[in-house]
């Protein structure tokens, strides 16, 4: 134990005083958790700019283009006499749409007839910036008409459907980016911290010294510790400080953590050890960040992905962490509730941490060779 | 003639160093056709949903009937239970509830009576959004077929909006998706291979004995990254051929701009990797830089959220990263923008080996 114990230190300082090892491990933590977050800060597109083409000038088309004007969403930055000048605009790109209210669209909605009706031609290659417009305009449409409806003597529910967004109570993109993506930061982060350590110790020749089994845990056992720790900052600190939703079920998220990290940090000593540079282990591991958080199903789903390629996702820790974290965290779900992902982190951690220990044995066999070699017939 | 001269010294080197080679082809390849197989269904599809019926009538009954028609959606559970439902969102067997009120068909009449609540995980903000948009528009398809819409309730409305998507017409996830992640991916995995390019060139830290030994060093430098701009330039056309070709999308504008946009993306990639390491002299510090400006890349190009009303630091951040514009002039041209906009986007993008890409190769020459 005493062994385990020296070798957790050891690692531990050697983490302090290596500048690449504290800020893989350490200041990239502190620094992502402020700068991942914050192009999403204001949580939701607005002022998105449009063009009107109001061929009706009624009432009814003022006072559309008025409300759709007042919303957040939608900011009206110009009048265009037809749809061709209003695309004109578009097409240099200083509108992302163009809402177009056709003649005898006041007539149609008093009589109900066809004949007019409103367009709206949007940018569809950014698909938060459309979906903003359109929805805004729905809004505004449905709102229109249901005034029309109290004016006309129609009554009834004020609205038959009622939406309601649930866990991230206002929608925001932050709140829904961040503890997604939060959970691949925290992976990626140890992973290359540890990946870096032992592949750098390889290539000093000095991976394990002594009792390897002691080493190898108390190694395993101080990237863990740095693991946790980073994760009670981002969980903690920084959600509180940013009011990111939290600690729906505390006593989850302090069972699951601390197995989080120690599948990721078996993880990366286990790559890491395939590798004699750690500036090699980091060039392999560093691209993959991007594929990693998508693969985790947070803007995709997991159900919606071909079965092999889920089933793949799941070797990340970051997948099961990122449906086991958010469910603790934001959705206050119960062990119970949360148990699919917890026992897949659980059985990563099995598998990884056997694969390191497999793979330190493997180490120190090769640095005896490496000795004996060198204490050879001279 | 010392670019060319770089050029094969960075060929042979590849030749030699199956890792770097692998990182340079097989492995962003390899990340290429995951996100293409993740993207392949086009869009999310049979997403579970939970139904709360109070009511159990005719009109609940079809309401239930008309979500299972929707093919974004699958009826996971009927119940009469709210607990249940939100027990399935927090257990993502269901991404959204709905809840028929008691009285659905002729409380609808009554001022103030119960409407019909969808809730959706909004946790999972992508997928809620289609499963609760599907759910609502299935609502109300029920809603509109039931006695409510005999009766005359919803009579008074405006003329249906029309809504036309330019260049991306169907409203396709996978389009989307793909436009971003292709260059977003290439963007990092050409950033740390050509600081893996680079590198053998440092001894000690320094590129001194590099500049004194080698005749034309800045050309040697250029040469050297050239094979990147190359691989980053024929990856991410592929990926687009597989969009395009294999998968039936439709760029409105010329594809021409599109290539020539992405040898411009990825010629300020690699500048701004020359510019890192030429700064700090250490590669794994510079390869945390390159994540730092390309693996965040596509949060700050705004073509998620947009980042217009957000504080003025992250809009300068924004302007200063060469994803931001390389997503700009690709999104531009798939749909059909103007010339000026187009060229705009490539100017900017040109700054970076005039700016970055000159100043890093200064640095290095300089260590004479």
């Amino acid at each position: 134990m005493k062994a385990v114990w020296r070798a957790c230190e050891t690692t531990l300082w050697e983490i302090l005083r290596s500048r690449e090892l504290l800020s893989l491990a350490v200041v990239s933590v502190l620094f992502y958790a402020f700068y991942y977050p914050a192009p999403y800060s204001r949580q939701a597109a607005e002022a998105m700019p449009v063009v009107v083409v109001d061929q009706d000038d009624s009432a009814l088309s003022r006072l559309v283009v008025r409300r759709l004007g007042e919303t957040h969403a939608v900011n009206v930055i110009a009048r265009a006499p037809d749809v061709a000048a209003a695309r004109a605009v578009l097409e240099q790109r200083r509108a992302e749409g163009v809402l177009v209210l056709s003649r005898g669209l006041s007539a149609v909605a008093q009589t109900g007839k066809p004949g007019a009706g409103i367009a709206l031609i949007v940018n569809g290659t950014y698909f938060v910036r459309a979906e903003t417009i359109a929805k805004a305009l729905g809004e505004v449409a449905a709102d229109t008409a249901q005034r029309l409806g109290l004016d006309k003597g129609v009554r009834g529910a004020a609205s038959p459907i009622v939406v309601q967004p649930l866990f991230n109570t206002t929608g925001g993109y932050r709140d829904y980016v961040f503890p997604a993506v939060a959970n691949v930061i925290l992976q990626q982060t140890l992973l290359f911290a540890g990946a870096r350590l032992i592949a750098e110790r390889r290539r000093r020749g000095a991976v394990i010294g002594g009792d390897w089994l002691a080493a190898a845990l108390g190694t395993w056992a101080a990237l863990v510790l740095v693991g946790v720790l980073a994760g009670a900052f981002v969980f903690g600190f920084a959600f509180w400080i940013q009011d990111v939703p939290r600690a729906g079920n505390m006593a989850g998220l302090l069972l699951a953590l601390p197995v989080f990290a120690a599948a990721v940090a078996a993880l990366g000593l286990a790559l890491g050890s395939l590798f004699r540079r750690g500036d090699d282990a980091l060039k392999l591991l560093m691209p993959t960040s991007v594929p990693l958080v998508f693969l985790a199903g947070f803007a995709w789903p997991l159900s919606a992905m071909p079965g092999w390629l889920a089933a793949l996702a799941w070797l990340s820790p970051a997948t099961a962490a990122m449906h086991l974290f958010i469910r603790f965290n934001q959705m206050g779900a119960s062990l119970a509730e949360a148990w699919g992902p917890l026992a897949a982190i659980l059985a990563l951690a099995a598998l990884y941490g056997a694969a390191w220990l497999w793979r330190a044995r493997a180490l120190e066999q090769e640095q005896e060779l490496a000795r004996a070699e060198g204490a050879g017939p001279a | 003639m010392s670019i060319a001269a770089g050029f094969r010294a960075e060929v042979d080197r590849l030749g030699h160093n199956r890792l770097d080679l692998a990182l340079l082809t097989v492995v962003p390849a390899v990340m290429l056709a995951l996100m293409a197989a993740m993207l392949f269904a086009g869009s999310p599809r049979g997403l579970g949903v939970v139904v709360v019926d109070r009511d159990g009538g005719p009109l609940a009954r079809a309401i239930v009937r008309d979500l299972a028609a929707s093919p974004q959606l699958r009826v996971v559970a009927v119940t009469g239970q709210i607990g249940q439902g939100l027990s399935a969102l927090r257990q993502e067997r269901a991404v959204a509830v709905v809840v028929v009120p008691r009285g659905v068909a002729t409380g609808l009449r009554r001022p103030g009576a119960a409407p019909v609540e969808v809730l959706y995980a909004a946790q999972f903000l992508a997928t809620g959004a289609v499963a609760q948009t599907s759910a609502e528009l299935a609502v109300a398809s029920a809603l509109a077929a039931g006695p409510a819409a005999r009766l005359g309730l919803y009579t008074a409305r405006l003329p249906g909006v029309h809504v036309a998507l330019l260049g991306n017409p169907t409203g396709s996830l996978e389009w989307y998706l793909g436009l971003l992640l292709g260059p977003g991916i290439l963007h990092l995995a050409i950033a740390v291979t050509a600081i893996g390019a680079l590198t053998p060139l440092l001894q000690d830290g320094s590129f001194a004995a590099f500049v004194r030994t080698t005749p034309g060093a800045a050309g040697q430098v250029v040469g050297r990254l050239l094979p990147h701009v190359g691989a980053g330039t024929a990856l991410a056309t592929a990926w687009l051929l597989w969009l395009v070709l294999a998968r039936g999308y439709r760029v409105e504008g010329g594809v021409l701009a599109l290539v020539g946009g992405y040898a411009l993306l990825f010629a300020a990639t690699v500048s701004i990797a020359l510019f890192l390491l030429a700064l700090v002299r250490e590669p794994a510090t510079a390869l945390s830089g390159a994540v730092i400006v390309a693996g965040s890349a596509l949060a700050y190009s705004g073509a998620s959220l947009p980042i217009n009303g957000s504080p003025w630091l992250v809009r300068v951040w924004n302007a200063a990263l060469p994803l931001t514009h390389g997503l700009r002039l690709q999104m531009d041209a798939v749909m059909g923008a103007a010339a000026r906009p187009l060229l705009a986007e490539a100017g900017a993008l040109l700054l970076y080996p005039l700016v970055p890409g000159a100043l890093g190769l200064w640095l290095v020459v300089r260590a004479r």
